[in-house]
């Protein structure tokens, strides 16, 4: 099949090549567009992940043994190596959560003869359920409208003390008005704006942000 | 512009999102007030992760956490996608819809990005393609900077631009040749590169005469000279003195003298500063009877810089880092 072997040159051209050097690392990305649409399907929930898993793995042992054993192209195709280690991670996210599953089990059994509910916690129920509205916004807001050290206002655009770090963040506080609108309000460029509100204004939103722990 | 489609399908380079890059998408999307809001912080976040991923398993370091896409704040009030790559800057990771239209990129992520790179979301969320990579953007259709597919660059020409960022040519090539790198971070903290001597170690009395004190930076922190042999008999006597009166920038300046004991430069020797493609950007030649050259620049942490003696065919190559 000549696309394995244009695979086999590939995986010699990046091995020609140091770690890290950008001749590898083209090598290695022709290697990954080439190969993936050869490689093992199944359609569950942890394919993606197992798939992530195997291109590390790719990356890390095709031409130096990093964290398993070297591609030996003697052995296999690129194809069938990658495969191979693709099935064996599928497995294995398979067995994991056959195992949970028998936990659960367990755990709804106990439940059951203790007389109580026999319903499933599922991890993803357990994480932190999501206000309606943000407080995080309700917070940034105050402390923009507040102002303080009075800092907010008194960082403008020269000789245009309306447009300030104030009033840009509070218009692109979301729902946000657009630049071109924000533009038109002050008669100035986008980009004049833009670049004042990412050198001024973020950054002392972002100190802010760090002052209260939004990180 | 006509664009090709089958072009990118064939350099698109399609990896997988596994459920953890899902579950945190949903997380700082479910932060966001509007659905709008939480659509565009779910996409970014993504866009982010993939790179993120691909340049890992490239072997690429990033700190994902020091972009403003992973800041709660900054990702409420400002459309980035952008992702810290160790070393050379941040790359905006902008997630594309349409991939055979121009695609708008937000004007808060127009300045301070060392390129783009644009990102298709499979809508089922479980791939995504890096479609390719460009270091500018250009004006778009109807005017303000777009990402356009036809001038997209495959994603391999990231690797190149970023190893361009991360290693200098003016550094790589004279790593090739031998040539060390001076670093002039640790001159200022008192730790000097070999083959550096104090200023009267080197220069003859009659060549640190008073006329040589005034040619000097003021304030100089740090004065360091060094004998470079350029096929002359007599070697000449290159000096670096340096200063940091402005916060984060450090001025440099570099002289070159006689051979001590002669009392001027042969004719027609340079003295230059390449940059950091190696490129000529300073650039001083001695005419007859010459007792010095000079070149005085400045330059902010991380760069780097060559300093080169050349005479006929002969040239000797310093390089630094600032």
């Amino acid at each position: 099949m000549p696309e394995m072997d244009e695979l086999q040159e590939l995986v010699i051209e990046a091995c020609r090549h140091p770690p890290g050097s950008p001749q590898r690392q083209r090598a290695l990305t022709k290697v990954i567009r080439l190969a993936s649409r050869k490689l093992w399907r199944e359609n569950v929930a942890y394919y993606e992940d197992a798939l992530q898993q195997t291109w590390v793995y790719f990356c890390q042992n095709v031409c130096e043994a990093t964290t398993g054993r070297k591609y030996d192209p003697t052995q296999s195709s690129v194809v069938t190596w990658l495969s191979a280690y693709l099935k064996r991670r599928l497995q294995d996210f398979y067995i994991q959560g056959r195992e949970q599953e028998t936990r659960r089990a367990a755990v709804r059994g106990m439940a059951s003869r203790s007389g109580e509910t026999g319903e499933l916690i599922d991890p993803v129920d357990n994480l932190a359920a999501n206000p309606d509205v943000p407080p995080i916004l309700q917070d940034v807001r105050d402390w923009v409208e507040a102002d303080g050290s009075g800092d907010l206002v008194k960082t403008h655009i020269k000789g245009r003390p309306e447009v300030n770090c104030q009033a840009l963040l509070l218009r692109r506080l979301p729902p946000e008005a657009s630049w071109e609108e924000i533009s038109a309000e002050f008669g100035l460029p986008i980009s004049t704006l833009s670049s004042f509100y990412q050198r001024q204004c973020l950054p002392r939103l972002r100190k802010f942000g760090e002052s209260e722990g939004y990180l | 512009m006509t664009y090709n489609t089958a072009e990118i399908d064939d350099f698109a380079l399609t990896l997988p999102l596994p459920q953890a890059a899902r579950q945190l998408a949903q997380q700082f999307a479910s932060q966001q007030p509007t659905p709008a809001k939480a659509e565009q912080v779910r996409h970014n976040t993504l866009a982010v992760w993939v790179v993120n991923d691909y340049l890992q398993m490239m072997g690429i370091d990033t700190d994902l956490e020091r972009g403003d896409s992973w800041n709660a704040i900054a990702r409420l009030t400002a459309d980035v996608a952008d992702l810290e790559v160790i070393g050379a800057g941040r790359l905006e990771c902008r997630p594309v819809q349409n991939v055979s239209a121009p695609c708008p990129v937000p004007p808060e992520v127009w300045g301070d990005r060392i390129g783009y790179v644009a990102v298709h979301i499979d809508a089922s969320q479980r791939e995504a393609s890096i479609l390719g990579f460009t270091p500018t953007l250009e004006p778009g259709d109807d005017g303000p900077p777009a990402l356009h597919p036809a001038h997209l660059q495959p994603p391999e020409d990231l690797m190149d631009h970023l190893d361009r960022l991360l290693h200098p040519l003016v550094a790589t090539t004279l790593a090739r040749a031998g040539v060390s790198l001076n670093q002039l971070g640790r001159w200022l903290q008192g730790a000097i590169d070999a083959g550096w001597s104090a200023v009267d170690a080197v220069l003859s009395p009659e060549q640190l005469s008073p006329a040589y004190a005034f040619r000097q930076l003021s304030n100089a922190a740090v004065r360091r000279a060094k004998l470079v042999e350029v096929g002359v008999s007599l070697p000449l006597v290159m000096e670096l003195s340096l200063s940091t009166t402005q916060p984060g920038q450090t001025d440099i300046c570099v002289q070159l003298y006689p051979s001590p004991g002669t009392s001027s430069l042969p004719p027609n020797v340079y003295l230059r500063i390449l940059d950091e493609s190696g490129t000529v950007f300073l650039e001083a030649q001695s005419t007859t009877l010459e007792d010095y050259l000079q070149l005085q620049f400045s330059g902010v942490s991380g760069e780097t810089f060559g300093v080169q003696v050349a005479l006929g065919d002969t040239t000797a190559t310093e390089a630094f880092l600032i």
